[in-house]
């Protein structure tokens, strides 16, 4: 094979290879995980907007983020987020569809499908932890 | 005896023979040489030997290889820099005579990775402002393990967030330091009031 030939070997390669990675979409989603208590103590500025949704149902006065993770969903790639209570989430893409992104939230003993919404969070109760709650909230990273 | 006119002149045959006389003393030179044979004879022997040396000489010029002697000289020889796009012009030239495979290879990659890149650049700008969202969080489906003795309650606000509870089923309405859930409550909140044999359920 002639130097020429495998070059264009080579461009040919690249040309079939890279449109498939580029239909791999990946859809990213931010996965927090919150500690929640009704008992005195501290709300972070950050998390304000979750007392207020929250408030309906219940006034937490103690509000502390625990993690932050950058969930990259792919078909068939479900990616997993441990919380301290022992429990791990796993979030998978379900579909998408006219731009809009479904998701698969497994947290024990729950599952949800739900549709993404640009700005929007998902609140998911995620059991007991240290005298108050565990919170699981995915929204679209910004 | 000695010829006080010859002893003058001598001095003068040489550079006469090498023509490096002014005109006047060359003139003065030829009037002494027609009237003395001795000055003639010697000049006439000068003549002779740089006869014979240029002839040597250009015996052994001939056995010297003066291409080679040319090259060398020019290859030491700066060349005159020419203006760049005339600089430019030949460089390309060159590359398309004497490269054109791999040039040809290199710019067939260039155009498949600009084929590629662009449309694929132009997929993912568009994608990512507006993301993979709609205008609101929209739950679909809850669904809760056999075995759980929980209940979802999901509440959907009027900013489009969404809230999932999951509540003991004998819990009433309540929840950890909860209030009791309004039916008519504003903020979209429903609950799942499954069978507890039949736990999974669409929105």
């Amino acid at each position: 094979m002639t130097q020429t030939a495998r070059a264009l070997a080579v461009a040919a390669a690249a040309l079939l290879a890279l449109p498939a990675l580029a239909d791999d979409t990946k859809v990213p989603v931010q996965a927090d995980v919150v500690y929640a208590s009704t008992a005195p103590g501290k709300v972070e500025a950050s998390l304000l907007p979750m007392q207020a949704t929250l408030a309906g149902r219940v006034k937490y006065t103690t509000l502390k983020s625990l993690s932050t993770k950058r969930l990259e969903l792919g078909t068939n790639k479900p990616a997993q987020v441990a919380l301290p209570n022992q429990k791990v989430a796993e979030v998978a893409l379900e579909s998408l569809k006219d731009d809009v992104a479904t998701v698969r939230v497994k947290l024990p003993p729950a599952e949800t499908t739900y549709k993404l919404g640009r700005g929007k969070s998902l609140y998911l109760q995620g059991g007991a932890h240290d005298g108050g709650e565990l919170w699981l909230v995915l929204s679209m990273p910004k | 005896m000695k010829n006080p006119a010859r002893e003058k002149f001598l001095p003068l045959l040489s550079p006469y023979v090498d023509g490096e006389l002014s005109p006047e003393e060359r003139q003065q030179v030829e009037q002494h040489l027609a009237h003395n044979e001795d000055s003639a004879a010697q000049v006439a022997d000068f003549r002779a030997g740089d006869a014979l040396m240029r002839h040597a000489l250009e015996m052994q010029g001939d056995d010297v290889d003066w291409k080679a002697f040319t090259d060398g000289v020019m290859s030491q020889l700066t060349p005159e820099k020419l203006p760049l796009f005339t600089r430019l012009k030949l460089t390309l030239s060159e590359m398309f005579t004497y490269q054109r495979g791999p040039l040809i290879a290199g710019m067939v990659g260039a155009a498949a990775a600009i084929a590629v890149a662009v449309p694929v650049a132009l997929k993912l700008g568009a994608g990512l402002p507006a993301g993979y969202g709609a205008e609101r969080v929209e739950v679909q489906t809850v669904s809760i393990d056999s075995n759980a003795e929980v209940r979802p309650v999901v509440m959907e606000t009027d900013d489009g967030d969404a809230v999932i509870w999951v509540v003991e089923s004998n819990a009433g309405d309540k929840t950890d330091g909860g209030k009791k859930k309004k039916k008519d409550d504003k903020s979209g909140e429903e609950e799942l009031n499954q069978e507890p044999e039949k736990r999974q359920g669409d929105l």
